[in-house]
């Protein structure tokens, strides 16, 4: 009942477009992420579809109805800012209780519901607070609170956790994951720059880039069967290798030809690709030591000691290896990965057709 | 006395009560014509969200409209007019004034004090701000230099008429000043009947009047500069004065303008300190007195007077093109 | 302490010394004895004076009989004060020393150093009249009596309650209407905005003088001539450029999120305005308030053009003008005069210092 449809959607400010061709549907009850690099319009995207900005071309629909004109009080929107937006010089019940207020609801409705919200939230020691004597992620969870009261169908998250420190940012996490969990026929959209909160959140992760939707997916189907270098490179941490190659042949199999040994993989290729420059990808934590030809082989020059895991370098190659391995510092290694976790990019696209997910 | 505060309570009442009752009215006569519900409710709202802004605006424009933009306008059409209005006369008072000998002693002495004034207030205010920064008693010495800002150009007159002051002899000098020069052996001075002295008397009280200013806002400006840059500096071994020419001046370069032209602006207005301490006598006309004299003193001459304005306008109006430039760029930004 | 930093101190010292002084010298005129202000500089204030008067003899006591003449007797000086030298004639009113004795058309006159004198005369009654010129040395004075004179007499009382009536209507009446325009300038979006900005700041710098006669011919056309109402409307018309820039500014400093935030919450533009944007900008409206409030109080020009120049509507910066041209020389006067008007502003100055400078940051400047 309260999908969000976007068709087209264009934004300009003054001669700049920061938006171009906008096309997604948020199904009723989703947790949709939009991810992306700062810059990228996630929040300019937001803002429109709250209606805080004017859309300049293409449709928004909310619930089945044309929104574009429509005022943002009858949208049935609430928002979550990044700087919280408390109003400073009302106490938590004040600012909870704002909106009930505006729409004319009685005093005990108001009350039960800014006690129920504070409740939810654990606030219920602070409401006679001022913004201004609450912590970071106290906060936070008003600027939440002011969301719930208000009963809205669809909840929008403005990178709310990126003002918080790390620790409190794991909390509120699962803190919004619970909330999630409590209204799950309410839909969310949530805006962060954060791949950890997007993977961990989120029904569908959409990622921005440059404006435009980059791709659109499954948290999981984002990782392993990216379909674009930069997407391939936003998700996942250490972003993943990309070995220069050059294709052989392309066809059923696809041969490459590497700085250290040419590879035959079962996967097919475009034939017109033959003889192009490609990029081959692998994520770090897919390499390991061989003692064959491998993908890539150089000197180690930095080891990174994670406790867990070692971050190898070597020649702008990352891997990923369990365990401490400092032993490996200064050595020559030859590194290798199984050929299911390599993709192929050509001009910035995947060009290999991927394994089916297991 | 009674009947003046009633009048001042229903003034101040019923302009705010209009000016309430309007905005509020005016905003839900819009939510009435175009109701943001319905069928029609995007593009009625699209609608009303045009002419809203211009409710809120709206007293705003008619009262500076009314009280600055049309009197302007107005002025600058009675300068083609005689004396008392009634009489288109062209250019006539345009080509009087090229041949008045009073206007070019006014645009003398106006030049003469836009060259010596803003510098000086400028100087000695970045001079205080930098001094005063972090001294214990800094606080309170801002606040004496920055007092005058509260005192009304009349009262500066009488604070410095009397150091001014002058007594012949035989009778002691009370005046400061000339108590100090006949102290030092000289002869006391009628300072402010002394062509050129007098100007310099005049321009110091101004001075006086605007270092404060000056120094409050530069104060802010130095406090705004990084202090990592001047630590930077230092760890490169630069000396106090080099920091404060090579790192901290040009950091706050644009304020330094923004206070310039602020003062530039008040003394090509200036009125009251020659008004009272003078009256534009002994060569000390300036253009603001030399308009009030000829649009209400003796025998008055809206024209003339007007055609003097006109020529002070001419000369705020790059300024104020360099004021709207500036809004312009931040708006955009 | 570094020399360096010494000379820093000294530095800043002199600058006060020298911001101070004028207003102190004024400020210990207003209160000296106005007999003794021509004496000597203000700064000497501290000592005793040297200052010739003349006084009359009143004997005290009858006279005695001494063989054919008449002893009139008395006392000259006040309490406090020291015999330097009397004389006669005002040509030469420091002739004679103390004790000594001089003939006079009403017989031997002599002034004893204690003030006490003696009047050898043929005749049983003292001549009237007689006029005897004393230098003296008196001991500093002050007194009040200076301002008493002025705010009664001269009519500063009646101008400071002038000068409140002006003002305080001048203060409040720009701050609603100019709130509305700054709110619609810094959260509305809509065509011309830039152009209102603009036209806002040039109207910052218009020389008030291009509007004087057109508003005074005004004023006459529609029967307001001269008097508070008119004064009102034209300090209201010439703040408000400086509230609108002044308000804008602090309005824009403002989060952004928080007017979306209210907006999403269903909050008409109305209420917006009213419950949010207005408390948040109190610091602001002091700012403005307090800068009109000087700018007024202090204003010379609109008043003189839109006030009558009589005493129920003259205001301090007039009356003290005027008293400038009658009592030029009278400085215990002035100076009272002066102090009357500006109490209140500086009281006002040193209350809410911090309010002017956040005004001044927030992008206030102006002039007449």
């Amino acid at each position: 009942m309260t999908s969000i449809i976007l068709e087209n959607i264009a934004k300009s400010f003054g001669g700049t477009r920061v938006l171009d061709g906008i096309d997604l549907a948020v199904a009723s009850g989703e947790l949709l992420v939009i991810v992306g690099p700062s810059g990228c319009g996630k929040t300019t995207l937001l803002r429109l579809i709250a209606g805080l900005e004017p859309i300049t071309s293409g449709r928004l629909m909310i619930g089945g109805q044309v929104m574009n004109d429509i005022p943002h009080a009858r949208r049935g929107i609430a928002m979550v800012f990044q700087n919280y937006a408390l109003y400073p010089h009302m106490n938590v019940r004040e600012n909870m209780a704002f909106a009930l207020r505006v729409a004319g609801v009685g005093r005990d409705r108001i009350e039960t519901a800014v006690t129920r919200a504070a409740r939810l939230l654990d606030l219920e020691d602070c409401l006679d607070r001022f913004p201004r004597a609450l912590s970071g992620g106290q906060r936070q969870r008003v600027a939440i609170g002011r969301a719930i009261v208000r009963e809205p169908a669809v909840f929008l998250f403005d990178e709310p956790l990126s003002n918080l420190d790390a620790g409190l940012r794991g909390a509120m996490r699962l803190e919004i994951a619970r909330l999630k969990a409590r209204l799950s026929d309410r839909t969310m959209i949530h805006v962060t720059h954060d791949q950890l909160e997007a993977m961990t959140l989120a029904d569908r992760i959409v990622v921005l880039a440059g404006g435009r939707i980059a791709q659109v997916g499954r948290p999981l189907d984002l990782y392993e069967r990216p379909e674009t270098e930069f997407v391939a490179r936003f998700i996942g941490s250490p972003a993943m290798n990309l070995i220069p190659a050059t294709v052989i042949a392309a066809g059923a199999v696809t041969r490459l030809r590497l700085a250290t040994a040419e590879i035959s993989l079962a996967r097919p290729t475009p034939p017109d690709l033959a003889g192009a420059e490609v990029n081959l990808g692998v994520r770090p934590e897919h390499l390991f030591p061989s003692g064959g030809p491998g993908l890539v082989a150089g000197r180690v020059d930095v080891v990174e000691a994670l406790g867990e895991v070692s971050l190898i370098h070597l020649g702008g190659i990352t891997a990923k290896l369990a365990g401490t391995r400092q032993d490996l510092g200064g050595q020559t290694l030859r590194l290798s990965a199984d050929p299911a976790h390599l993709h192929l990019f050509h001009r910035g696209r995947s060009v290999m057709s991927h394994l089916p997910l297991g | 006395m009674p009947e003046a505060l009633t009048l001042a309570a229903a003034t101040m009442l019923s302009v705010l009560f209009t000016c309430v009752a309007w905005v509020w009215g005016a905003n839900r006569m819009l939510d009435l014509i175009w109701p943001a519900t319905g069928r029609r409710a995007g593009r009625n709202s699209a609608r009303a969200g045009l002419i809203r802004p211009w409710l809120f605006l709206g007293p705003a424009l008619v009262f500076m409209g009314l009280y600055l933009v049309w009197p302007v306008l107005r002025t600058g059409w009675l300068a083609l007019h005689d004396a008392t209005g009634a009489r288109f006369v062209g250019l006539e008072n345009l080509r009087w004034l090229a041949s008045d000998a009073r206007l070019y002693e006014a645009l003398g002495n106006s030049l003469a004090w836009l060259l010596v004034v803003p510098a000086v207030s400028t100087a000695l205010g970045l001079i205080a701000a930098v001094l005063t920064d972090g001294l214990r008693w800094g606080v309170l010495a801002r606040a004496v230099l920055f007092m005058p800002m509260a005192i009304s150009f009349v009262g500066a007159a009488v604070i410095w008429k009397f150091i001014y002051a002058f007594t012949p002899e035989p009778a002691p000098e009370i005046g400061l000043l000339n108590a100090l020069v006949t102290a030092a052996g000289g002869a006391p001075q009628a300072w402010l009947t002394r062509a050129f002295v007098n100007d310099l008397a005049l321009m110091v009280v101004v001075i006086w009047m605007q270092t404060g200013f000056a120094m409050v806002i530069l104060s802010a400006a130095l406090r705004a500069v990084p202090e990592e840059t001047l630590e930077a500096a230092r760890l490169d071994g630069a000396g106090p004065w080099t920091i404060f020419t090579r790192i901290q001046v040009p950091q706050i370069r644009g304020t330094l303008a923004v206070v310039w032209t602020a003062i530039t602006i008040m003394v090509l207005k200036l009125f009251d300190i020659v008004f009272v301490m003078t009256n534009g006598q002994w060569g000390t006309q300036v253009l603001a007195n030399l308009i009030y004299d000829w649009m209400f003193r003796g025998s008055p001459d809206a024209g003339r007077g007007a055609a003097v304005a006109l020529v002070l306008m001419a000369l705020v109006t790059p300024l104020m093109i360099w004021n709207i430039r500036a809004a312009l760029r931040e708006e955009r930004a | 302490m570094s020399a360096l930093a010494l000379l820093r101190h000294l530095a800043v010292a002199a600058l006060v010394a020298l911001w101070l002084l004028p207003t102190a010298g004024l400020l210990v005129t207003a209160l000296r004895d106005p007999g003794q202000i021509t004496g000597a500089g203000w700064w000497s204030a501290p000592f005793p004076a040297t200052v010739t008067v003349f006084r009359r003899l009143a004997p005290t006591t009858p006279a005695r009989a001494d063989g054919d003449a008449w002893l009139h007797e008395g006392q000259l000086l006040g309490p406090d004060e020291t015999l330097l030298a009397w004389g006669l004639s005002a040509r030469d009113p420091a002739a004679l020393a103390p004790g000594a004795e001089i003939a006079t058309r009403a017989g031997d006159l002599r002034v004893a150093a204690n003030g006490r004198y003696v009047l050898r005369s043929p005749q049983p009654e003292a001549a009237p009249g007689l006029r005897v010129f004393l230098r003296l040395r008196v001991p500093p004075r002050f007194t009040f009596e200076n301002f008493a004179r002025v705010i009664g007499a001269e009519g500063m009382g009646r101008a400071f309650l002038n000068s409140l009536m002006v003002t305080v209507p001048a203060t409040v009446l720009p701050i609603l209407v100019a709130g509305f325009a700054a709110y619609a300038l810094a959260f509305m979006r809509f065509a011309g905005r830039a152009l209102i900005v603009a036209g806002v700041v040039a109207l910052l710098v218009v020389p008030l003088h291009l509007t004087l006669i057109p508003l005074l011919r005004l004023h006459n056309a529609i029967g307001l001539g001269k008097g508070f109402l008119g004064v009102w409307l034209a300090h209201t018309g010439f703040g408000l450029p400086l509230a609108v820039h002044l308000l804008r500014n602090a309005m824009l400093a403002l989060p952004r999120e928080i007017v979306d935030c209210a907006r999403l919450d269903g909050a008409s533009e109305l209420r917006i305005f009213f419950r949010i944007v207005l408390p948040l900008s109190f610091p602001a409206l002091a700012a403005f308030a307090t800068f009109q409030f000087l700018w007024v109080w202090n204003d010379l020009l609109v008043a003189l053009v839109f006030l009558g120049a009589g005493p129920d509507q003259q205001v301090l910066t007039g009356a003290l003008r005027e008293m400038m041209g009658a009592r030029g020389g009278e400085w215990g006067l002035l100076a009272a005069a002066a102090f009357v008007a500006m109490a209140l502003p500086l009281a006002v100055f040193f209350g809410l210092q911090r309010s002017l400078v956040r005004g001044l940051l927030t992008g206030a400047v102006k002039g007449g």
